[in-house]
């Protein structure tokens, strides 16, 4: 497959921002149109495919998701079943096609991962693929070099007769069976052949702890429908792991409340740095890292008293009981919890996070062993390696390199430079390899100091298979042609088994036609369109065996450091910095901090108070002789004696020059354990933090925007709460004409986390434009949806209310009537319709509207989008020019397809057939869009419930979007 | 030059002060019509010294304000420090303060002739000019803080292939009607009134080609008691017209607040509020203008410190009436039972980010006039033109805060954002500021701007009958 | 058209109250049609003139007031209410009390412009040039000459007409032939 050389010469955007140069939010365009449209000319020439053609869809044979026939018809969108893979762990997801171009991800409603949900991250996936930043071509020193030179060197590093000696081979975490076939061959062939699994953020210590628990490597799986009380020991599940997306739906499903007299569960979360999850908890306990294995411990031990844990040590459980004690000062809360989860025994879950040491996941394992938990189960892990007790650790690596032992170093798409505990000094090490070959996606650190640098598919242009948590397994089907001739892992290491010309196409089918001999093609064909291959979930071990070996660990479990405790997350967009920092993902807000393009060191009130410290102030952090400096940010809730840093920031390019925010793996150290201790430096200097939200607090009038209470006074007077929604009076009758479907939006509040995906979904949908730091810092955001976020309460235990906003469709709309053009008006079946055409750009309609969801392009926003990343853009949807308004329009490109597409069909339109981007991409499906003149609607229903209010009722504007009263469940005995 | 055609006419003989003294203060050095003449008319024939590098000067600062618009309508609106929720911000409190200023000219000639007060005979051409070119800056915002400029005419309703109109329940399309027909009204008084000394200028004008030029202009004034009499009646009838289109154009300019929803928008005593504050800024801006030239142009004894007086008086009550409103306006928040409006107008805007903006407005607006309660700063110029340039001040900021505070706390907390001006945002109110000047020089350069033939009249009224 | 076209004997004074002493004599004397120039608007010497207040042009300057603010809201309530109805924030599709401004404005323009255009109008004006002009120190009136004209049928009393004028203080008597 030719590369596009003529894309590869052309200079690139600043890496920074790929849309925008982020010191003038205003790029001038890379490209010119002329320019662009002679390149992509260009391209067509050289490419056997066109690039912008009809033509780029695969020349295998894929299975379209759905639609038949697969044939594709201009205009007509496709939608692919295929799976995205996070930390090894796959989740299923759809894409749609137009023309041979995926323009938009979907989850995958068969998918058990994902149940039709999706995370920004997989959101992100599209904008990855489109990057103008990929690697195009292949080099060897920087200068161009030949594909063949590069095999070659391949074919060298796996020559038979050095059975791999100094051959290392660095990959990330895969569930991939056919990977793992291919490692075993691999090791088979050249046994020395050192491999290595670089994942930053790795489940090992869960692994670990299940070891010591139950003597075997299992991952443990939640049901929270089967749980009344969730205890979270610094677990983020709403937000993050494997399975977080069904993880939340059925937490969401548990406290959906439909009618007043419906149970809900009660969410226990003891965190350090306020999450996702935290802010839905009904009770918050913020503990620093070091204290999460002793409250842990004593959780423990309440319940072994309570139950009687068999088998367990008598000399330990003093020793549990004593380290119990370093938590006296919030006994009562251990006490609260224990009681909670022994009376309601077996309907109980405890959660540990990942970065909790093993002991702390053993002791987890064993209480809900001790109180029978029905919610979790535990089966094998899917990922390849799990068992091995250095899975992840890249010491042997560093120690090959030292050594100068590594004669060729294979590296496919992981940025070990940037994402390694920086004790390791990879960075520089990592040019000491003889040989060295980089596949990936983006030049960085990595590449810079590799010899080889290769493009690699990206997962929308490859052909392989990844399993869930769960062990399901979905095949990956490309959906359109490598665009710079990319390889796939599959391929590399067939290359290195040795074969010839091998294609991950092939290799796939072959892996698979063994493991389903009879009937392969129908096989093949159903598992496409359906996008699981079916029998392949992992069956859990029945009540596996308890020992207690762990429980030693755990009491002599390494003692606080003392001072000020560093507390290093994965962030919640970017993960651990490997996504390809989509501009999505850093302009998408933190749903805990609202702050973008850049992370910052998140401290409590407390302490920033002793620091003497303000929001913006820079600090620097040392710790084992490293320093990075960065913005405070204070975030009430947060532990005092700690110090929170996301992960993911701050990557650094081939150029050297550094991404958004700062690296924390600059603090990070290969043992944890034994970790010098955190300094900090408030230096004078101010940085300007990116928020798009300032206040937090609801003020005076709280009452008209969110409403929230107790399960308990809801249940004593469930109608009492809400106002009573009347129409309100008005001196003018509307003589305009409604038809009789009426479309209207409701979001339970009781169910959104304030995850985000929706926010992500609706730029992915609507093509909205991001605007750079310089941009937000101007307050000039373009999302439609936003995710507003409140707090209640104390600065140190907050209460959290998010809601989501966006246009409302008011249907006596203020920003209707102030329009002198009549660009903005009211359809017949409900929608507050902008007409781009029409609008001259005199923000009146924002001005008055209420809720500020109006949106304004200052700009021509779309002009500076280098080449291929307008592909992303949805045809469905006009891209704005300079100097017009824009906002929601309740996806009214889905209503009105799905209504031709019902009247072509002579059907009547059904409830699901319209479902808009944020509702669909919503985990918990909170957000529900309908006809609500529609008796069979869900949000005919929802919008009758005891909880449905309106923002802002006294304006009269009639908002057609309705809320849900937020709920919490408290216990009682704790106030 | 006082030699010319007319210089052999003997003075007047001494008149008899039959008037009231008050009145005869406002034209204290009896004169002969020729030598009223020779003395108003030379003033525009020799222009001072100082006035040609003026206009240089001027004309030089107005191509910053060119520059700022072909800036802003090449890259867009995103080079203001314009943001949402603050989606309007300098561009429309330039439009309104402007607007406002251009509100002094026609009152003073529409009212205070519909009143027959005598004293405004000398100042109001000075006035109606200063109206004129202040609306010309007035307009130039609404246009320009458009997102796409170029479509303007869209809000004039035109049969077009798209079939649509504009959209008449919105204030801006009332802006549109007003401020046009404002601008072409006052135009038409201030034409009106300047015929007869346009006439006057033909025939005195020594050179040739002067005579020419005025001649075009004067339309073939001959002043028969005929014409003299429908021009009259006409400007009457004008003057009749202008004075409520005066109170309706700031009326309609505060509805593009009132009729928004917004906290510290939504209220019914936003029209006769701007209108004082209006009248409050152009009488503010007469003086500012008056007092230099009255003192360049050696004027004090036709622009006499009575019509000071009389000036500063009028910014007495326009003051009191702007410190009414804003008394009324906080008292009814207080009392009136919407929470987000209690919050606007007695948290955000006194304690608020945009506290000492709002403190300025108090003290500019309402402070500054007390002083005018002592009769030596009336008649002192030199206050005068210091409290003039402190209560315009204080007029534009009353502006900007009043938007920029409502929009940017309004109703929901997640919304709220402050505002930053950008360089851009000041190179345009700069530039209108020098662009403005510039035209006043200009005027000055070639218009009579003393009223001859209506001082004449004047004086003939006071001392003429014999 | 031009008053002048009619007057024949033209004299000129140096101040106003002259010019309306004569203006007075000549009425006594029984001269009937009258003209006078001035430089400044005297009301007492309309009177003696005997200048009727233009009502045409009053009644036409309200007919155009009504005129326009009638145009004004035909327009607006064909454009909202039938030629393209769209459904603006619920409210009625003819919302007169949101026309008031308009019509309120319009109104002012076409009333004000006619009062402009038809004071000019009436007056003859704009005009190139004036049969008096051939009278030399005709130019001075927009300064400070006042002229009366008077229109004399009976030949024969000439003399004593110019005589009078002169004793009434006119500086000089000026003969024009009637215009065509």
């Amino acid at each position: 497959m030719p590369p596009l050389t003529s894309f590869g010469s052309r200079p690139r955007l600043d890496p920074g921002v790929p849309e925008f140069d982020a010191q003038q939010e205003h790029a001038p365009s890379e490209l010119s149109r002329r320019e662009f449209l002679y390149l992509s000319g260009a391209t067509i020439a050289l490419s056997s495919q066109a690039l912008l053609g009809c033509t780029r869809a695969p020349a295998e044979k894929i299975f379209p998701y759905r639609v038949q026939p697969p044939e594709i018809v201009p205009g007509r969108a496709l939608h692919y079943a295929s799976a995205s893979t996070l930390d090894g762990y796959g989740t299923g997801i759809v894409v749609e096609s137009h023309e041979g171009r995926p323009t938009k991800i979907e989850g995958n409603s068969a998918h058990p991962a994902s149940l039709g949900a999706s995370s920004a991250a997989q959101q992100a996936l599209l904008l990855e693929l489109y990057d103008p930043r990929r690697i195009r071509t292949v080099t060897r020193g920087g200068l161009p070099a030949l594909g063949d030179d590069l095999t070659r060197a391949l074919r060298a590093a796996g020559a038979l007769e050095r059975r791999g000696r100094g051959v290392h081979l660095v990959l990330g975490a895969s569930s991939s069976p056919l990977l793992a076939r291919q490692l075993a061959m691999l090791q088979s062939k050249l046994p020395e052949l050192a491999v290595h699994f670089h994942v930053p953020l790795s489940r090992t210590a869960a692994w670990q702890g299940s070891r010591l628990a139950f003597g075997s490597t299992l991952e443990a799986r939640v049901d929270l429908r089967r749980a009344d009380v969730v205890v979270a020991i610094g677990a983020d599940m709403l937000a993050q792991g494997p399975e977080h997306l069904a993880v939340a739906r059925a937490f969401a499903d548990a406290r959906r409340m439909r009618t007043s007299t419906d149970a809900m569960n009660r969410l226990y979360v003891v965190e350090t740095s306020m999450s996702v999850t935290g802010g839905m908890a009904d009770h918050r306990l913020a503990l620093v890292p070091s204290q999460m294995p002793a409250f842990a411990a004593a959780l423990l031990r309440e319940l072994a008293v309570a139950l009687g844990a068999a088998g367990m040590p008598g000399d330990l459980a003093a020793r549990l009981a004593a380290q119990a004690d370093t938590l006296a000062s919030h006994g009562a809360f251990v006490r609260a919890v224990a009681r909670d989860l022994l009376t309601q025994r077996g309907r109980g879950a405890v959660l540990a996070g990942d970065h909790l040491p093993a002991a702390a996941h053993a002791a987890v394992h064993a209480m809900n062993a001790l109180l029978g938990n029905h919610a979790l189960s535990y089966a094998p892990s899917p990922i390849i390696g799990s068992e091995q007790e250095s899975f992840g650790s890249l010491r042997a690596l560093r120690e090959a390199l030292a050594a100068r032992a590594v004669d060729s170093l294979i590296v496919l798409d992981r940025d070990l430079a940037y994402a390694s505990a920086a004790d390791l000094e990879l960075e520089s090490l990592l040019g000491r390899a003889k040989e060295s070959i980089y596949f990936g996606l983006f030049a960085n650190q990595t590449s810079a100091a590799c010899n080889y640098r290769a493009p690699a598919a990206h997962v929308l242009e490859s052909w392989s298979d990844t399993r869930s948590l769960g062990g399901t397994t979905s095949i990956v089907q490309p959906m359109i042609l490598p665009l710079y001739g990319g390889q796939t892992p599959s391929e590399v290491l067939a290359v290195l088994i040795g074969a010839e010309q091998p294609s991950a196409h092939e290799l796939l089918r072959d892996f698979w036609r063994e493991q389903r001999p009879n009937d392969f093609e129908s096989f093949w064909e159903t598992t496409l369109s359906r996008g699981t291959v079916e029998g392949t979930e992992i069956a859990p071990v029945t009540s596996p065996s308890l020992s207690w070996g762990w429980l030693r660990q755990l009491v002599e479990s390494t003692p606080a450091p003392g001072g000020v405790e560093l507390n290093l997350i994965a962030d919640t967009r970017l993960h651990d910095g490997l996504l390809g920092n989509s501009p999505w993902l850093l302009e998408l807000p933190c749903p805990v901090t609202k702050q973008c393009w850049g992370n910052a060191a998140l401290i409590a009130p407390a302490l920033a108070r002793r620091l003497g410290v303000s929001n913006g102030q820079v600090l620097e952090l040392t710790r084992g002789g490293r320093t990075v400096a960065l913005p405070a940010l204070i975030v009430p809730g947060h532990a005092d004696a700690a110090l929170t840093l996301a992960l993911g920031w701050g990557q650094k390019y081939e150029s050297g020059q550094e991404s958004f925010g700062v690296s924390g793996y600059r603090l990070m150290a290969s043992n944890e354990q034994a970790v010098a201790p955190l300094q900090i430096r408030v230096t004078g200097q101010l940085d300007e933090l990116a928020l798009t939200q300032d206040t937090m607090s609801l003020g005076e009038s709280a009452d008209s925007i969110l409403l929230s209470s107790t399960l308990a006074d809801y249940q004593k007077a469930p109608k009492a709460l809400t106002p009573k929604l009347k129409r309100p009076l008005s001196m003018y009758a509307s003589d305009a004409p409604e038809s009789e479907r009426q479309w209207g939006m409701t979001i339970d509040l009781n169910a959104c986390t304030g995850c985000s995906a929706c926010v992500v979904a609706c730029q992915a949908e609507n093509n909205i434009p991001s605007v750079g730091k310089n941009g937000v810092l101007k307050h000039r955001e373009m999302h439609w949806l936003r995710v507003d976020r409140y707090l209640g309460g104390s600065e140190a235990a907050p209460r959290v209310l998010v809601e989501p906003m966006a246009c409302q469709h008011c249907e006596k709309a203020p920003c209707e009537y102030v329009c002198p053009t009549g660009a903005t008006t009211h359809s017949t079946d409900g929608l507050n319709q902008m007409v781009y055409n029409r609008c001259v750009g005199t923000r009146f309609c924002s001005n008055n509207c209420p809720y500020k969801v109006r949106r304004f392009n200052w700009f021509d926003y779309h002009q500076g989008e280098a080449s291929p990343r307008e592909l992303a853009e949805n045809p469905e949807v006009t891209v704005r020019a300079r100097g017009v308004m824009e906002k929601c329009s309740y996806c009214v490109q889905r209503i009105r397809k799905a209504e031709i597409a019902a009247k072509v069909g002579h059907r009547p339109l059904l409830d699901q057939d319209v479902r808009t981007a944020c509702e669909q991409a919503c985990p918990t499906q909170a957000i529900r869009f309908g006809d609500i003149n529609d008796a069979r609607s869900e949000v005919a229903a929802l919008r009758q419930s005891e909880r449905a209010f309106q923002v802002l009722p006294e304006l009269g504007a009639v908002p057609r979007t309705r809320y849900l009263m937020k709920l919490t469940n408290p216990n009682p005995e704790l106030k | 030059m006082s030699s010319g055609p007319v210089a052999e006419v003997p003075l007047w003989p001494a008149p008899d002060y039959s008037a009231p003294p008050d009145e005869m203060a406002l034209l204290p050095h009896p004169q002969s019509d020729a030598a009223l003449t020779a003395e108003l008319l030379d003033k525009v024939l020799h222009p001072p010294r100082w006035l040609g590098p003026a206009i240089l000067t001027t004309g030089a600062g107005s191509t910053v304000l060119l520059a700022a618009v072909v800036y802003t309508l090449i890259t867009g609106i995103g080079v203001w420090g314009n943001n949402i929720p603050v989606a309007w911000a300098f561009g429309i409190t330039n439009f309104v303060w402007w607007i406002g200023i251009g509100h002094a000219g026609t009152f003073i000639s529409a009212f205070l002739l519909l009143l027959e007060q005598k004293w405004r005979t000398s100042i109001n051409r000075f006035a109606e000019a200063m109206t004129l070119f202040a609306v010309v800056q007035a307009g130039l915002f609404p246009l320009l803080h458009m997102g796409r400029a170029w479509f303007f005419y869209w809000l004039v309703p035109y049969p077009s292939t798209m079939g649509i109109w504009p959209q008449f329940r919105s204030s801006l399309t009332w802006d549109v009607a007003a401020v046009s027909t404002y601008l072409t009204v006052s135009l038409l008084f201030w034409y009106l009134g300047l015929i007869p000394d346009l006439a006057a200028m033909r025939d005195y004008a020594p050179e040739r080609w002067r005579r020419k030029v005025y001649a075009v202009f004067a339309l073939g004034w001959h002043g028969s008691a005929q014409t003299w009499r429908r021009q009259r009646i006409a400007y009457g009838v004008l003057a009749g017209i202008a004075a409520p289109l005066v109170v309706s154009v700031h009326s309609i300019v505060s509805m593009d607040f009132a009729i928004g929803v917004l906290p510290g928008w939504h209220s019914t005593i936003f029209p006769p509020y701007f209108v004082a504050g209006a009248i409050y800024s152009g009488f503010a801006m007469v003086l500012t203008l008056l007092i230099p030239a009255r003192r360049l142009y050696h004027l004090e004894h036709v622009v006499t410190t009575d019509h000071l007086d009389k000036m500063a008086k009028m910014l007495l009550v326009t003051g009191s009436l702007v410190t009414y409103a804003y008394m009324v306006e906080t008292y009814l928040a207080w009392v009136g039972g919407d929470s987000f409006e209690r919050h606007m107008l007695l948290q955000v805007r006194p304690h608020g980010q945009f506290a000492p903006l709002f403190w300025t407005v108090i003290a500019c607006n309402c402070g500054s006039p007390l002083f005018l309660w002592s009769r030596r700063v009336r008649r002192s110029a030199l206050c005068l033109f210091a409290l003039t340039l402190s209560i315009q001040l204080g007029m534009w900021l009353e502006r900007l805060m009043l938007i920029i505070t409502s929009l940017s706390a309004d109703f929901l907390p997640s919304a709220a954002h402050g505002y930053k001006p950008s360089l851009i945002d000041g190179a345009l109110l700069g530039g209108t500021l020098c662009f403005f000047l510039f035209l006043f020089l200009v005027f000055l350069r070639f218009v009579p701007f003393i009223p001859v033939s209506e001082l004449k009249a004047l004086d003939y009224e006071l001392r003429g009958r014999t | 058209m031009s008053p002048a076209a009619q007057t024949d004997v033209w004299a000129e004074f140096e101040t106003g109250p002259l010019a309306l002493a004569a203006a007075r004599r000549l009425r006594a004397q029984g001269y009937g049609q009258l003209e006078a120039f001035t430089p400044y608007p005297m009301p007492e010497l309309e009177e003696v003139l005997g200048l009727k207040r233009p009502r045409l042009l009053l009644s036409l300057v309200l007919a155009a007031a009504c005129l326009g603010g009638g145009l004004a809201f035909l327009l607006m309530w064909w454009t909202a209410a039938r030629s393209y109805p769209l459904n603006v924030g619920g409210r009625p599709l003819n919302s007169f009390v949101t026309d008031i401004p308009i019509m309120f404005e319009s109104a002012v323009l076409s009333a004000a412009i006619t009062a402009f255009l038809g004071s000019l109008f009436f007056s003859g004006m704009p005009r190139l040039r004036d049969p008096l002009d051939v009278i030399p120190s005709f130019a001075r009136t927009s300064i400070d000459r006042f002229w009366i004209g008077v229109r004399d049928d009976q030949p024969e009393a000439r003399e004593p007409l110019s005589r009078l004028l002169e004793q009434l203080g006119a500086v000089h008597v000026h003969r024009v032939e009637a215009g065509p």
